[in-house]
């Protein structure tokens, strides 16, 4: 192996660890039980359930049903199914626990 | 037939060889491996001038590990000299990816210890929101189910035995959520009073000279510890309060009964999630204000026409503020301690 090689290992090392460091710090997970239902309340149960606040950005969210989540999820994983396919979308501040919930289409 | 040539020319291939030994030298010869080292060594000079070439290679690369841990340490311009074509990489390329990885921990231990202390060093400080953090509620799950909802600047030390569940409570305030274990009992120690508790809610509060108990659910009992005389042994029940004071020599203990809006009052501060069905954000920083003492000031009567749906945790004041920095321009100033001003920016504002 030549001395680019060696270079190259040691730099895919040092990316690895803060690579590793990184998520680790940031995907703790923590249990979910939240039934499939109207927006409304299910944000609320799953608001209750990950400790972090909920910002409806778009009208009539509460109008739509999301889906169910249980199991040992990230908070990220949790929110991301039960807005799949629902038509709507969601964007996840880490740094103050909110979740800002819109439209899929605004 | 063409994996046999290979085979063969790299037995001859003294440098392999060497390599191989190295690496068994440094980990420990057995006497049989002593025995064919000798055999190997003196078969041909070939052998030994490989092996000496390797074991230089080796030194080198020992050198590498002087890196650790020194952020200011440079880097040996030899390292990586042409003679590294000499070491049988194929061979030792997990001990080069061990040493990679013994790199890689030291440069980010040292990046991640020295480069923060390193940048914070100027003297100019710029005046930055993101600055302004608000530490939210901290909730302590235990072992046993039981739950410690710790107010700010609050410090405790759960110690457990098989006899009895112990937690010190050294400043600050908890709320208590106790699962009920008879065999068990859960006991608070704080300032030479023992809250005695089987499965019940309650709130204790230490300040400098008192010490504030107040019951929200079940019973507990107060027990001196044998240093103090008072307080007697007393039950205490649901919205019931015990306030013990600690004058020079002596201490005395005061009951008074709560009615519920006073037992909330008491324990306003534990967060819960409010739900705010379209509302104008000042009905919002009322109730930010109402159970946090950081207190936030709207500045301007334009706030009312903001209006907001959200479940906010009553603790969470750092993201409902930069939810209005980022959404709504409104700048948020810090205007004395724990007072903050909001003002509205009309030019980023977009209704």
């Amino acid at each position: 192996m030549r001395p680019c090689g060696q270079l190259f290992f040691v730099t895919v090392f040092v990316i690895g660890v803060f690579w590793v460091s990184s998520s680790c710090s940031n995907e703790a997970k923590r249990e979910f039980d939240v039934v499939s239902g109207p927006a409304e309340q299910t944000f609320l149960d799953f608001a209750e359930q990950a400790n972090v606040g909920i910002v409806f950005d778009s009208e009539g969210i509460d109008q739509e049903v999301t889906n169910p989540v249980k199991g040992w999820l990230s908070i990220d994983a949790a929110i991301t199914a039960m807005v799949e396919d629902t038509g709507l979308t969601y964007a996840y501040d880490t740094q103050t626990d909110v979740i800002s919930i819109q439209k899929v289409d605004q | 037939m063409k994996s046999g040539k290979t085979e063969r020319s790299e037995n001859k291939d003294p440098r392999k060889h060497a390599a191989t030994w190295v690496v068994k030298n440094e980990m420990g010869l057995t006497a049989s491996e002593q025995d064919e080292f000798n055999d190997w060594l003196t078969e041909n000079s070939g052998n030994r001038e490989a092996y000496s070439s390797a074991s230089r290679s080796w030194e080198d690369l020992d050198r590498l590990l002087g890196l650790q841990a020194s952020y200011h340490a440079k880097v040996d311009p030899d390292l990586f000299e042409d003679n590294r074509r000499s070491i049988p990489f194929p061979k030792n390329k997990w001990l080069l990816v061990g040493l990679s990885l013994v790199a890689s921990v030291a440069l980010f231990i040292s990046i991640s210890t020295f480069l923060p202390n390193y940048l914070g060093s100027g003297e100019n400080e710029v005046f930055d929101r993101s600055e302004i953090v608000f530490n939210r509620i901290e909730r302590l799950d235990l072992e046993d189910g039981s739950t410690l909802i710790l107010n700010h600047g609050t410090s405790v030390e759960p110690l457990y035995t098989k006899d009895e569940r112990l937690v010190r409570l050294l400043e600050g305030e908890a709320i208590f959520e106790v699962e009920k274990d008879v065999n068990r009992p859960f006991i608070v120690e704080v300032s030479g009073i023992r809250v005695r508790a089987v499965g019940t809610a309650f709130n204790v509060r230490l300040s400098d000279h008192t010490v504030d108990v107040v019951v929200t659910e079940g019973v507990v009992a107060l027990d001196a510890i044998e240093s103090h005389e008072e307080p007697d042994p007393r039950l205490l029940e649901a919205n019931q309060k015990a306030i013990i004071s600690f004058a020079e020599d002596e201490t005395s203990v005061s009951f008074e009964e709560l009615d519920q809006s006073k037992v909330e009052a008491q324990t306003l501060w534990k967060p819960v999630l409010i739900n705010f069905d379209d509302v104008p954000i000042s009905q919002i920083v009322e109730e930010f204000n109402r159970r946090n003492p950081k207190q936030l000031v709207l500045v301007g009567s334009e706030f009312d026409r903001i209006r907001l749906t959200s479940y906010f945790w009553s603790d969470n004041i750092e993201g409902f503020l930069r939810l209005l920095e980022r959404k709504y321009g409104i700048q948020i100033v810090e205007a004395e301690d724990e007072v903050f001003y909001l003002s509205r920016t009309f030019k980023s504002y977009k209704p």
